[in-house]
């Protein structure tokens, strides 16, 4: 097998805590052995941590007209994404086994694998449709978080007359940004690091930065809006 | 080509009568400039014209002017 890219996930920034939600004791100098050992042997390693999404899916919080509910349905939400994480978790492990490390896509590896009969051995197409929806939710807020701000940079009443407009142009970047997922692997792993490392870590800060030092927010949310 | 102009004629129908009613100028004016690009761009697609991607000249910015990429192997 020709090995040359491997992407790595830092869970938590505390030690302490990433090698017991691993079950690795020492995993921060672990990883870093064998990312030295991994470029020695000329294999590219990325380090993933889902932070924008994160970003993201907080400004819903700040976009919200009704509040009275808000942290306690976003627990509930929480709660039944951590609980369907873990059963895909238990499901992935009980198939893969040790291996489910090496697949980058463990959930089609794992339904591949399983064979019930003979009728249902292309199961992989349900998580093909799961994985569709989910990224059709994740482009849909992305597209909401577009609005929003583009309505608030210039003063819009409302976001909504841009909806649609912005959509048409979402689905044709989509359909041309890059030209095949080798393409979009590759400037992802070459220039991606760059450009992402200040929408990641310098604009939210700066962002903070701005409105503590304005005093935001000031104002109750405008209903239409 | 037939679809999209039906589609865009649509979003007009949809979107613009309001925004007038309303005497929501600034709203007309941005939804008009997205509207534009939009259009602009369905259009180049349906055309089969190459549309350049925005992520090649982020790539060309990055790595060819300023020098800055992540180490290869």
């Amino acid at each position: 097998m020709n090995l040359n890219y491997i992407r790595i996930s830092i869970d938590y920034y505390d030690e302490e805590k990433f090698s017991e939600f691993r079950g690795i004791p020492n995993i921060l100098n672990r990883l870093k052995n064998n990312i030295i050992l991994l470029r020695k042997n000329n294999v590219k390693v990325g380090v993933g941590m889902t932070l924008m999404e994160t970003v993201i899916f907080l400004m819903i919080l700040g976009s919200m007209n009704k509040t009275e509910h808000a942290v306690k349905n976003t627990f509930l939400g929480l709660l039944v994404g951590a609980v369907s994480l873990f059963i895909v978790a238990i499901r992935n492990t009980a198939v893969l086994g040790r291996t489910q490390t090496i697949w980058t896509s463990t959930s089609f590896q794992a339904i591949r694998l399983i064979n019930i009969g003979t009728v249902l051995t292309r199961m992989d197409f349900l998580i093909g449709i799961a994985q569709t929806i989910l990224i059709f939710f994740k482009c849909s807020l992305f597209l909401y978080v577009s609005v929003v701000a583009i309505s608030q940079l210039f003063g819009l009443k409302s976001y909504l007359p841009l909806v649609l407009p912005l959509a048409g142009i979402e689905v044709i970047l989509a359909a041309t940004v890059f030209q095949s997922p080798v393409d979009h692997a590759m400037i992802t792993q070459n220039a991606g690091i760059i450009y992402s490392a200040p929408l990641v870590f310098f604009f939210p800060l700066l962002s903070l930065l701005i409105a503590k030092m304005r005093g935001l927010p000031k104002s109750v949310r405008s209903e239409e809006t | 080509m037939i679809i999209l102009i039906l589609i865009y004629a649509f979003i007009i129908i949809v979107t613009v009568p309001g925004l007038i009613k309303r005497k929501e100028w600034r709203e007309l004016i941005a939804f008009s400039i997205l509207y534009v690009i939009a259009f602009a761009l369905g259009l180049l697609y349906v055309l089969d014209i190459p549309i350049p991607s925005p992520m090649k000249g982020l790539q060309h910015l990055i790595v060819d002017i300023l020098g800055m990429e992540y180490p290869q192997g």
